[in-house]
């Protein structure tokens, strides 16, 4: 994938991230790609983990109750 | 304290005796009256069923007996009951009243009616064990049929009694977990007649709408009762509606030793309602946890492998200057003859060459004219002999003088001269100064 089709990291949901994530560091560990896919995946990897960790801290717990016939 | 004692050794009035028939009447009405109508649990023991049925009932520790008059054998058996006949050693429950039988002196219960114990519970049983039967049979507790959790799930519907503890179980391990999972609490009635319809719609409404509103899991749940009160939990509607939700279930239904038949065809069975939360709702620290070991790896991983790319940089380096120090001789040497080769053939050597080639010429030339001068000088010298052999020089040499005056001039008569005039004699080798004296 390039790097311009990729998700912005903000627009990601956890698992998407995490995902990304550990397909990275998959592909970091079995050395795949050259120095400057690896410095743009290292880069793109931080991003994602700065992701999840917004994410994680974030929140509020957001409790609705509601009747099954109020579901839109 | 000594009145007391005298009350207890003198007693006020004597009793009057009564009958047998009187005191058993008075313990009749005394049973009657203060025990009043009761419902008595235990086991039936020695039953006598005839017009009337007599029968004992026990728990082990006690007995009594009873006995159900054939009217009342007659009502009991209709209706619900009608198939049902009671036999030694069932759990029996009995409604009646405790009296007195004066005539063989017992306290028994006139029972009114009586029926199994779990009477509901057996037929809801069977109708438990029918349905288990059939949706087994029908392989929908298969595994097959099992849904994968959503691994981290952002919105959660709750199906349940929006006031139940099951709830609120759900909600405080939720947040305990994870508070960023949001929790959509569907509110139904949990039991009772209107329950198994709105629980179906529920699933039905939840899962119509799950993809538009990000529901990721639903969780079903309600806590511990009877079988009676978790019966819309074995509703043919509910399991059909559950077994054809496309959005997982985790279901937890009563006590983990209740099991409604849909704990069966959810995608998972949790024991509990805080169970069921956990299941499904990740922890945030353990995630954290997670996040932060894979940014060590990766930052890890990223340092090795930059290391490996100096490296190898650094030996493609060497390599690399190896091969330019080769083959930078290589064309040193390439130069060097094409250099020569060029020098043979630029215009400066031409003029070089020319220049020369002019030089030796100009040398051979000034030899030969050297050369030439030589021999005509060698001439010159030869014809010179040859003159002087015939000039005055010559004469000179074979003896005869020439005079001159101071000025040169041949002096050839002596009155040319006179006295004290200096006269210079040529010999062949030289000169002679004289002065005259005296002519003649």
């Amino acid at each position: 994938m390039s790097e311009d089709k990729l998700p912005k990291p903000e627009k990601m949901t956890f698992e998407q991230a995490a995902e990304e994530l550990d397909e990275i560091v998959k592909r970091i560990d079995e050395g795949e790609g050259d120095l400057e896919t690896m410095m743009k995946e290292h880069k793109r990897g931080q991003l994602l983990v700065a992701r999840c960790k917004q994410l994680l801290e974030t929140a509020e717990q957001q409790i609705k109750t509601m009747e099954a016939e109020d579901l839109p | 304290m000594s009145d007391l004692f005298a009350s207890i050794e003198k007693p006020a009035q004597a009793p009057v005796p009564i009958s047998v028939s009187e005191v058993s009447k008075k313990i009749h009405q005394a049973l009657e009256g203060r025990i009043g109508r009761i419902d008595v649990i235990g086991q039936l023991n020695s039953p006598s069923f005839n017009n009337h049925w007599y029968f004992a009932l026990t728990d082990g520790e006690s007995k009594i007996d009873c006995v159900m008059w054939a009217s009342r054998v007659t009502s009991n058996n209709s209706g619900e009951l009608q198939q049902w006949k009671p036999k030694q050693g069932d759990q029996v429950i009995i409604r009646g009243t405790v009296g007195h039988y004066a005539k063989s002196g017992r306290t028994q219960i006139y029972v009114e009616r009586m029926k199994p114990v779990g009477e509901e519970k057996g037929k809801l049983q069977l109708e438990y064990e029918a349905l288990l039967k059939e949706f087994r049979d029908a392989g929908w507790f298969e595994q097959q049929h099992k849904k994968q959790l959503p691994q981290y799930p952002k919105r959660i519907a709750v199906i349940t009694s929006s006031t139940s503890a099951a709830v609120q179980d759900v909600i405080e391990t939720s947040r305990q977990r994870m508070p960023s999972v949001e929790l959509l609490i569907i509110h139904v009635p949990v039991q009772g007649d209107a329950s198994a319809f709105a629980i179906k719609e529920a699933l039905q409404r939840v899962d119509d709408v799950a993809e538009s509103m990000g529901i990721d899991a639903i969780i079903v749940t309600r806590g511990g009762g009877s079988l009676e009160d978790l019966w819309s939990f074995n509703d043919r509607g509910v399991v059909e509606a559950a077994f054809h939700c496309q959005t997982p279930i985790v279901a937890a239904i009563g006590h983990e030793s209740d099991t409604s038949i849909i704990e069966l065809v959810a995608d998972l069975r949790a024991s509990t309602p805080t169970q069921a939360a956990m299941v499904l709702v990740p922890d945030q620290d353990e995630l954290l946890q997670m996040i932060t070991h894979a940014s060590d790896r990766l930052s890890t991983l990223f340092s090795r492998a930059v290391e490996r790319w100096m490296s190898d940089i650094q030996q493609r380096q060497q390599k690399l200057q190896v091969a330019i120090r080769a083959h930078l001789q290589s064309l040193a040497l390439e130069i060097a003859g094409t250099s020569e080769y060029l020098a043979s053939r630029r215009p400066h050597t031409l003029v070089q060459e020319r220049q020369s080639r002019l030089l030796t010429l100009k040398a051979s030339m000034s030899r030969a004219i050297h050369n030439a001068l030589a021999s005509l000088k060698q001439e010159a010298m030869s014809l010179e002999t040859r003159l002087n052999s015939i000039g005055p020089l010559e004469v000179l040499r074979r003896g005869f003088t020439l005079t001159q005056d101071t000025s040169g001039n041949v002096v050839r008569s002596s009155k040319e001269v006179k006295e004290g005039d200096k006269i210079i004699t040529v010999l062949s080798d030289g000169t002679i100064e004289s002065t005259v004296e005296c002519t003649s």
